[in-house]
């Protein structure tokens, strides 16, 4: 009885939308004027863990932005970029800037707040949901999840 | 820790760049930037044996050991200049017993960042022996309630610091980055073993830690040498004595060479892993500083390893470690062969050699000793960078009360809240 029920309930799901097959992605966005048009995943890497403070090739000292670690966008970014959860992010974080080893991204307050920091020059780097981006930011690197 | 008798000359200087820069025009794309950070832990614990006493707890509870307040100034400016100043407040201090919450400077230096591959550092540094040595205050950055202190006390928080300058060059490869991380300066302190109270200059102290980082795992060694000046303070006079009657008896020059040490090249090597594995974590450390064999000579050996598992906001860990302190056996030689000398015609001054002898006896045996610890603890993660941790841990101690085979257990709880800003 319930394999004969499968195939038209799978065929009324795909008629009424209830199958999401599309994959949510991140963006790494700078400033539209930034002359860096893409990054490498490793550069991104680094840039958030203080390791790369300039642009590669263009000498640009960054400024480096980053969600509240209670939100979503912090946790999906960093599970992506390092396989961490945003718990052991956070602990990295602190770990690196009371060492003296460096800084840290500056935090904003949400993607309103980081597409406002991004528009303060080309030094600037963070992220956003894709559905996020508008004409304010420069994609240089899209993070599939 | 380093004696800050510079502390109040460090603070008046930092207190005055924060309000310049304070003062100073804050706009978007500042050539020099003034970043105020800093990190907490409340912490209360105890230890569950009648006379029980370890890490400043003993039978009631207590606020201070674990207790700690830090605050961080970093001014960067855009040409890959830096100064960094960290000062903490601890409410138990293991080289001062008495100093409690009286604020040290624990970092204050400049920085150059030459490069993305280079940087060099000078000032007040930690001495980078172990994974957590360059945040051993902040409690937020470790899973544990503390370090395990059976590895991390003898070597981060006796030689913590350093004044000097280092150097890092970071390799990139395909796996990962490479750092090497050359460090050279000296260190001065004086703490207490026991009864006994020493002076200890490390000049100059020098090494290289290599630190690989790779996605999911890190990997360090670290080895230093250091010239190492170690002078029981409460001996002094007793050495003098002893070298004079060394001009007599050979024997008694070895017994005041035995009980410090001048110009000793000692060697420090620390090896230690983490490995992150979906939601798992397992790490340890093990250090080894072997024996001069000569002088006060000691050989210390210590372990630990930890695992611990990431549920959501939960991450339940367990710990074992081990530590092996062992004082050279020639030196007991030595004074045995001391206590053999007959001094029966100098009086008053045969006792007290007699005494002296079988006093540095017993505290000798006392620095023989092995500990092991199981703990079992379960940290919280608030949002907001905050966290709470408990932790019960158990130590087995073999070691000596006046040359008895003293074997003793302890049991300790400990609860803190750690928070950075």
């Amino acid at each position: 009885m319930v394999s004969l029920l499968r195939p038209p309930m799978l065929v009324l799901a795909l008629l009424f939308g209830g199958i999401d097959t599309s994959r949510a992605e991140i963006a790494v966005v700078v400033h539209p004027d930034c002359p860096v048009e893409s990054l490498q995943l490793d550069d991104v890497k680094r840039i958030f863990n203080g390791k790369l403070r300039q642009f590669p090739s263009s000498g640009i000292l960054l400024s480096t932005y980053d969600m509240p670690d209670k939100s979503s966008l912090f946790s999906r970014f960093y599970m992506r970029l390092y396989g961490v959860d945003a718990q052991r992010m956070s602990r990295r974080r602190a770990a690196y800037l009371f060492s003296g080893q460096g800084s840290i991204p500056k935090v904003v307050g949400d993607e309103a707040g980081m597409k406002t920091a991004i528009s303060s020059g080309v030094m600037a780097i963070g992220y956003l949901d894709v559905s996020a981006v508008d004409d304010s930011v420069k994609v240089v690197m899209t993070l599939s999840e | 820790m380093v004696r800050s008798p510079h502390f109040f000359t460090r603070f008046s200087l930092l207190l005055a760049l924060s309000v310049a820069g304070a003062a100073m025009p804050q706009p978007s794309q500042a050539a020099v930037t003034f970043d105020w950070s800093g990190f907490g832990t409340l912490g209360v614990g105890r230890v569950f044996k009648e006379n029980g006493y370890l890490l400043d707890y003993d039978e009631e509870w207590s606020t201070e050991t674990d207790s700690t307040l830090g605050l961080q100034l970093d001014v960067i400016s855009s040409g890959g200049l830096s100064f960094t100043a960290q000062a903490v407040a601890a409410g138990y201090n293991p080289e001062s017993p008495e100093r409690h919450y009286e604020p040290d400077m624990k970092l204050f230096f400049g920085a150059w960042q030459v490069s993305d591959y280079a940087r060099l550092r000078g000032g007040l540094l930690r001495t980078p022996f172990f994974l957590y040595s360059d945040s051993i205050d902040t409690g937020y950055a470790y899973p544990w309630v503390r370090p395990p202190i059976d590895v991390y006390t003898t070597l981060s928080q006796v030689l913590s610091q350093m004044e000097g300058v280092d150097a890092s060059y970071f390799q990139e490869t395909d796996a990962g980055t490479i750092e090497y991380r050359i460090a050279a300066g000296k260190h001065r302190s004086d703490y207490n073993i026991g009864r006994a109270t020493f002076d200890l200059d490390l000049d100059p102290l020098y090494g290289i830690a290599i630190t690989g980082d790779f996605d999911t795992s890190t990997l360090r060694y670290s080895f230093y040498r250091a010239s190492s000046t170690l002078v029981n303070t409460s001996l002094v006079g007793v050495e003098d004595g002893l070298l004079q009657l060394g001009q007599i008896y050979p024997v008694f020059n070895e017994v005041a060479e035995s009980i410090g040490s001048r110009d000793l090249m000692q060697s420090y090597h620390v090896l230690g892993g983490q490995w992150e594995m979906n939601r798992w974590t397992f790490s340890g450390e093990a250090s080894y500083i072997p024996s001069p064999e000569e002088q006060l000579a000691l050989e210390i050996e210590s372990f630990y390893v930890s695992v611990v598992r990431h549920i959501g906001p939960w991450s339940p860990y367990v710990v074992f470690s081990w530590f092996h302190n062992q004082p050279d056996t020639r030196i007991l030689e030595k004074l045995d062969e001391a206590a053999r000398v007959d001094l029966s015609g100098l009086g008053a001054v045969n006792d007290q050699i007699q005494q002296f002898i079988g006093q540095s006896r017993a505290a000798l045996r006392e620095l023989d000793y092995t500990n092991r610890r199981r703990a079992i603890g379960i940290r919280y993660d608030f949002p907001n960078k905050c966290d709470i941790k408990v932790e019960f841990e158990h130590y087995d101690i073999n070691g000596y009360r006046s040359e008895t085979p003293f074997p003793t257990t302890q049991n300790m709880l400990t609860v803190v809240f750690d928070w950075v800003f």
